[in-house]
């Protein structure tokens, strides 16, 4: 729980990151993997880290990120 | 929340005969110290826990870990065996109580049940053995009353609980194994403590996911644009162009993966060397100081020789003349003799003139008395001037004038008036002896001064020799492991800096060439890809496609970043705290001050340096020396992992044999990284002291950081069957 | 005769010990060959003239027994050649020439046969002290009472 908040933050703290997809590095200290997500980008990257947990395969995974931008 | 032991017994375990009361070490919060001589019971306590978590033990004679199934016979204390008659059986165990944190304490006990069956005790078919059952049990810490737990998950909960498997290997040294924990010849060492200390490997899962993801995403794309527009000429020139440079990427990654490997391989020689060669450099070092030292031992035990055998010389050399002493009577009797002789021989000669001349007697006359120019004046004058008479020449009295002044020709043409004339032999002898009989006074204060010179020699022998073997010992305390040839250690010198030359030719390759040219590809394949995403947007194509593509690109990406920030940020934590222990370490030796340095490969293992004050690398001298950087590092892994590390040590003092300002350090250190430490201490122990510990551990025994202190003994010179140890608790 | 040739007449002389000495010799005096347990002399004339010294000093004399139960050594004209030594011990010697029986004068009027006869007794009595010195040594060596000691020949000399 609290290590997969660690990991996503972590991860979206990179500054080309938070420049391009306009985070608030505030926002970012208190993200977490569970939902509601703001943006696409924490979601898709929320998803990865559970479902990694999970022990869902990449095969498994995709196809939820793919539900995500509806494609 | 941490997990300390409050005590371990032994029932029949090894010399630890008896049932648990007798055999039980009260333990508390902080440092406690076993001070146990060899074969008093101190891997007995190792193997106790080797028991505890893998059911083995390590045996003694082969150094193999067994498993306790097979080690029935030999773990069984010999006295118990023996007092066990046929057909009876006897209980052999081990029980450990732990409390982790304020509200339970445990209790883990494992037993074998031993009934004999035959005659030789020492003999595995004498014996059948029961194995049994592991009992945990459990209280609250008010209640004080066990109760057993009987879910298997749970007795494994508890027994992990005393400590998490991942830092046993830390927190369970026995002497060299410290060498084999920290090895920093392979790269796994360290990240494999990395590993245990943070999330790493779920970063490296996750940004494997987003490699992968991406790259799908990309065909995905690909797809959709081949659909829409098949024709789109620069789409299908960027797409050639971008795979292109992929493939370049890969083969530059084929040749940064061989030279990585060389990398590797000439590290791995130069690390396992590197304790060998500090060694060897150091032996040779001594070595150079140890030959002229012998050398000069070597003359000074020559001159001391030479010296010796000289001494009855001196008798009768002449500087010296000792045959002389006492010879003082002797010499004035000659001289008395030879004046006798003189004089008698005059008279005998006067004798023998007067009767050949009687008129001649003048002879009596002294020699040159008158002079012969008054002679000659008398003559001249025709006057004696001694009786003041007339002589005119032809008278008796001028003539006895001229008689006179002839004399001395007179007396050359004299006959010898002895048939021997020996007065030069005796003469002679008087003259040439002055040698020996003018040094009588001097004699016995040359003897002294003799006897002196020899002291002197000695005493400057005796502080060449104590010199000699003082570095001698430094030079033997150095081992280099299996190799003792003067040659081998040059051979390990030479191969020690073949191997930092290969690795300095594969780190130029890899860091001066690849790594810029992959960079570069990498560059290149970047602008390319933005190129292809431009092209994408003028495309009819949803918008999540490339959405798709371009966040699991981006993520990718940083998934890459953090993993690397996390492992370097965990890289210089360990560096801060080993160094931090290492200054504790070496503050009773010393050693000048320098830093321990951890440097990541281009190929991501670490290199683990010591730098000195002025930024070069030192080759840390002694084995201890490199035991004390490894350990250094142990004790990171562990304070590093402040919230995680809840669990004791329980140590051979791992670097007690280097010396007591190690030991010193050692238990300085401990108590400041692990909440509660068990030492079994060899070095400590004193025979001959009441106590029986030396200064150092009565120093430690007066140590608040101390909590416990005991003393293991057995019976000197005891039959097998009767050595058990029994411990004094000191504190 | 001149005083030359009456030094030669003795220089030229071979001293004898007796044979029943041979072992002390070769325990004290090296010749130039391996070491001892002891300390040593060099060559034989050197332990001669100590234990001479000795001899005398202690009043052992001791007459050698009959010519084939001795043997000689080096003339004493070969003693510690370019050394005043054979002098001083001449001059020793020489002091005593009433216990040899001879008078210094006397020598210049003796004849040849004589004088031969006086350098015998010298002789004769340097051997006796010899004798009796080495055999003091050999008797202390033999009871085990010398003390194995550089100095023992020093320290013998002062007792």
């Amino acid at each position: 729980m609290s290590k997969r908040n660690e990991i996503i933050r972590e991860i979206l703290s990179d500054e080309e990151i938070v420049q391009k997809y306009k985070l608030k590095k505030d926002d970012i200290k208190n993200l977490t993997t569970s939902g509601p997500y703001q943006d696409k980008i924490v979601e898709i990257l929320a998803t990865i880290i559970n479902e990694n947990d999970n022990n869902r395969t990449a095969r498994q995974i995709y196809p939820i990120l793919k539900n995500i931008h509806k494609i | 929340m941490a997990s300390i032991i409050n005590s371990i017994a032994f029932e029949n375990f090894f010399n630890y005969y008896g049932d648990y009361e007798d055999n039980k070490y009260e333990l508390d919060e902080g440092i406690n110290i076993i001070v146990a001589d060899n074969g008093a019971g101190k891997s007995k306590f190792f193997n106790a826990f080797l028991w505890l978590f893998y059911d083995q033990i390590l045996d003694s004679d082969t150094k193999k870990k067994i498993n306790i199934r097979n080690a029935g016979v030999k773990i069984l204390s010999d006295k118990a065996k023996n007092e066990t008659p046929k057909g009876s059986y006897v209980k052999c165990g081990v029980m450990i109580e732990y409390t982790s944190g304020t509200r339970y304490k445990y209790q883990i006990i494992k037993s074998f049940t031993a009934t004999r069956i035959g005659e030789q005790i020492t003999d595995e078919n004498s014996w059948q053995f029961v194995i049994n059952e592991i009992e945990v049990n459990k209280t609250e810490l008010v209640l004080h009353r066990y109760k057993p737990v009987y879910d298997e998950d749970e007795k494994t909960r508890i027994i992990n609980g005393l400590i998490m498997k991942a830092f046993r290997k830390y927190s369970f040294l026995q002497g060299e194994e410290v060498d084999d924990i920290i090895d920093f010849s392979k790269k796994e060492s360290i990240e494999e403590a990395v590993e245990n200390l943070t999330d790493i490997k779920k970063y490296e899962q996750i940004h494997e996911l987003l490699d992968e993801f991406k790259n799908k995403a990309f065909k995905d794309l690909q797809k959709q644009l081949k659909a829409n527009n098949a024709q789109n000429e620069r789409f299908d020139t960027a797409v050639e162009e971008k795979e292109k440079n992929e493939q370049q990427i890969d083969q530059e990654k084929i040749k940064l993966k061989q030279w990585t490997d060389t990398l590797n391989f000439a590290e791995e020689e130069k690390n396992e060397l590197d304790k060998l060669y500090a060694n060897a450099e150091k032996r040779k070092e001594l070595d150079d100081k140890l030959k002229p030292l012998r050398k000069r031992l070597r003359d000074k035990q020559e001159e001391f020789e030479t010296f010796l055998d000289r001494i009855n010389n001196r008798f009768f050399d002449g500087n010296f003349a000792w045959i002389a002493m006492g010879f003082e009577e002797e010499v004035q009797k000659f001289r008395a003799l030879n004046e006798h002789y003189i004089e008698k021989r005059y008279e005998k000669k006067a004798l023998k003139n007067v009767e050949e001349n009687p008129n001649e007697y003048f002879h009596f006359l002294p020699e040159n008395s008158p002079d012969s120019v008054s002679l000659q004046n008398m003559i001249d004058d025709e006057h004696c001037y001694v009786c003041n008479r007339e002589a005119k020449e032809g008278s008796p009295e001028y003539n006895n004038l001229i008689k006179l002044k002839n004399r001395t020709k007179d007396n050359q043409s004299q006959k010898p008036f002895v048939k021997n004339d020996l007065k030069n032999f005796f003469g002679d002898l008087q003259i040439n002896a002055q040698t020996f009989y003018n040094k009588f006074d001097g004699i016995r204060e040359s003897i002294i001064k003799t006897k002196e010179k020899e002291v002197e020699l000695k005493d400057s022998i005796e502080k060449l020799k104590s010199k000699i073997k003082s570095v001698d010992e430094d030079r033997n305390s150095i081992m280099i492991a299996g190799h003792d040839a003067e040659q081998s250690a040059r051979d390990i010198i030479n191969n020690y800096t073949g191997a930092v030359r290969r690795m300095e030719n594969a780190n130029s390759k890899i860091n001066d060439i690849i790594i810029p040219k992959i960079n570069k590809l990498k560059q290149d394949l970047k602008a390319i890809n933005d190129e292809i995403k431009s092209l994408n947007k003028s495309n009819d194509i949803p918008n999540g496609f490339n959405e798709n593509y371009e966040v699991l690109s981006d993520l990718e990406e940083a998934s890459q970043k953090a993993k690397d920030r996390v492992f370097d940020g965990m890289i210089s934590l360990l560096e801060k705290h080993a160094n931090i222990h290492f200054k504790n370490l070496i503050k009773n030796n010393d050693l000048s001050g320098g830093i321990l340095k951890f440097e990541k490969n281009p190929n991501g293992s670490i290199n683990f340096n010591y730098i000195d004050s002025k930024g070069n690398s030192v080759y840390g001298s002694s084995e201890g020396f490199q035991r004390m950087k490894k350990f250094s590092v142990v004790m990171a892994i562990i304070s590093a992992n402040n919230a995680e590390y809840n669990y004791p040590l329980l140590a051979d003092a791992p670097i007690s044999a280097f010396g007591e300002g190690f030991t010193e350090g050692f238990f300085e250190a401990i108590g400041d990284v692990f909440p509660q430490s068990i030492v079994l201490v060899k070095e400590l122990f004193k025979q001959d002291d009441e106590l029986k510990i030396n200064e150092l551990g009565k120093r430690l025994l007066k140590d608040p950081k101390v909590k416990t202190m005991y003393v293991n003994h057995v019976p000197e010179n005891a039959e097998q069957i009767d050595i058990v140890t029994t411990q004094t608790k000191l504190k | 005769m001149t005083a030359q040739e009456f030094k030669s007449l003795i220089l030229l002389k071979r001293p004898r010990y007796a044979k029943s000495r041979i072992p002390v010799i070769d325990a004290f005096a090296n010749k130039g060959q391996s070491k001892s347990e002891y300390s040593q002399f060099g060559p034989i004339y050197e332990l001669y003239i100590y234990a001479f010294r000795l001899g005398l000093k202690k009043g052992l004399k001791l007459p050698l027994p009959t010519r084939n139960m001795t043997q000689d050594f080096i003339e004493i004209g070969k003693w510690k050649r370019d050394s005043s030594l054979v002098d001083f011990l001449l001059m020793i010697i020489f002091s005593h020439c009433e216990e040899i029986g001879f008078d210094w004068n006397d020598l210049e009027d003796m004849e040849e046969k004589e004088l031969n006869q006086v350098v015998s007794n010298i002789i004769e009595f340097i051997e006796s002290y010899a004798n009796g010195g080495l055999q003091y040594l050999q008797e202390e060596w033999e009871n085990d009472n010398l003390m194995n000691s550089s100095y023992l020949f020093a320290d013998l000399m002062n007792e």
